[in-house]
């Protein structure tokens, strides 16, 4: 009897290890499900200026004293990009920013801009993450020209002072999609999703 | 007052310390990402951010230790308690602000608060302070230790379910607000 009881007691654990092992497995499915069907690319919210508008031009002071008169037709075009020091995740797109900054030199100047009086606190930031290379602006009317709500929030402006793209980005990927979704001539990846989904027969998108 | 079961004592422990080994390596591996999460928390001046980013991290590694290796282990089960009242309190506190959108800082992937964590933690609270019953006697056989292996590998997989449940439930509602506007 109490052999039975031995031999029960181990079968019984090996079944609810295995059940656990299958739930477990179900529930992670389930969770890449969900990043699977989450939106791609920067994520577009629906105010501040359009994509396609003229941008609006905001005179914005630089931490180095330069004054920076954003949104005005220039060269290149302006890559915006809204962060904040206690962002941990604009501190991890930082590399990503800069290895755009580099490859696309030609075609792009990358702009940083954040709020707050401490200034302090951003010279810091700067310094400890070797962010001398782009200008750092600290401007709150440049935050509310936009719009921006939630960090970090990344603007394109094309050379002639157009909104060519703009969102929430989370991910390398998201930030790159801006520079896609311009290429591509379309306002955001969601608009690409939604239009190939709308038109199923023409197949491609204009260049 | 009654006592508990040498082995649910020892699986008891065995959890806690993996939970807390886990939740200290995770914050070592990151330790920027932390920093940032305990600024966004807005509970500390910002002179003491980056030494509490140092301080968890040894603290929850410093529990783990001490609930394994210490033979009296209530301070290690007291200190576990502690921490995660503190992070219940901590996370209740930002939810009433009405700041839901900072990371919680648990575990790997950032997720937002959410009062799932306050729930837990009390639970968890309650369970490391379960170690403070005294320990009933009871002669261990070879059958204990199979039940206290298989115990623990079920916990730890049921409480990785948990979590992957829950992150799938915040996802779903935030796409769902999403959808609402």
């Amino acid at each position: 009897m109490e052999q039975a009881l031995v031999v029960s007691n181990i079968v019984l654990w090996i079944a609810v290890l295995v059940l656990v092992a299958v739930v477990f497995a179900l529930v992670r499915q389930i969770g890449v499900l969900h990043e699977r069907i989450a939106p791609m690319g920067a994520l577009v919210m629906d105010h501040g200026p359009a994509v396609g508008d003229l941008a609006p031009v905001v005179a914005a002071r630089a931490l180095d004293g330069r004054t920076l008169q954003v949104g005005a037709p220039d060269a290149r075009q302006t890559l915006l990009f809204f962060l904040s020091p206690s962002c941990p995740v604009c501190k991890k797109l930082l590399p990503a920013i800069e290895s755009m900054a580099r490859t696309e030199a030609a075609r792009l100047q990358v702009v940083l801009a954040s709020d707050g009086d401490d200034a302090d606190t951003h010279r810091r930031f700067v310094e400890r993450h070797a962010l001398q290379a782009f200008p750092y602006l600290l401007s709150q009317p440049l935050g509310m020209a936009w719009r921006v709500g939630k960090l970090p929030h990344a603007v394109l402006i094309g050379a002639d002072g157009r909104v060519a793209a703009k969102g929430l980005v989370n991910s390398r990927e998201q930030l790159e999609s801006l520079l896609l979704a311009d290429d591509l001539g379309v306002a955001s990846v969601q608009e690409y999703v939604a239009r190939r989904g709308a038109a199923p027969a023409a197949g491609e998108v204009r260049a | 007052m009654g006592t508990l079961d040498p082995l649910l004592h020892a699986v008891l422990v065995a959890a806690l310390a993996a939970l807390w080994l886990h939740a200290g390596i995770a914050k070592l591996r990151d330790l920027a990402r932390l920093e940032g999460v305990i600024a966004d928390y807005r509970l500390l001046p910002e002179a003491l951010v980056r030494p509490a980013s140092l301080a968890l991290p040894a603290a929850e590694l410093a529990v783990a230790a001490g609930l394994v290796a210490w033979p009296e282990r209530g301070a290690a089960a007291i200190a576990s308690a502690a921490l995660l009242a503190l992070y219940a309190v901590a996370v209740a506190v930002n939810l009433r602000r009405g700041r839901r959108a900072i990371d919680c800082g648990c575990g790997d992937a950032p997720r937002p608060i959410h009062r799932w964590l306050v729930g837990r933690n009390a639970v968890l609270a309650v369970l490391s302070l379960a170690l403070l019953v005294p320990v009933g006697a009871r002669a261990l056989g070879w059958l204990d230790a199979v039940n206290a292996a298989m115990a623990l590998a079920a916990v730890v997989g049921l409480y990785a379910t948990l979590e992957q449940w829950q992150h799938n439930r915040q996802a779903m509602q935030a796409a769902t607000r999403m959808e609402e506007g």
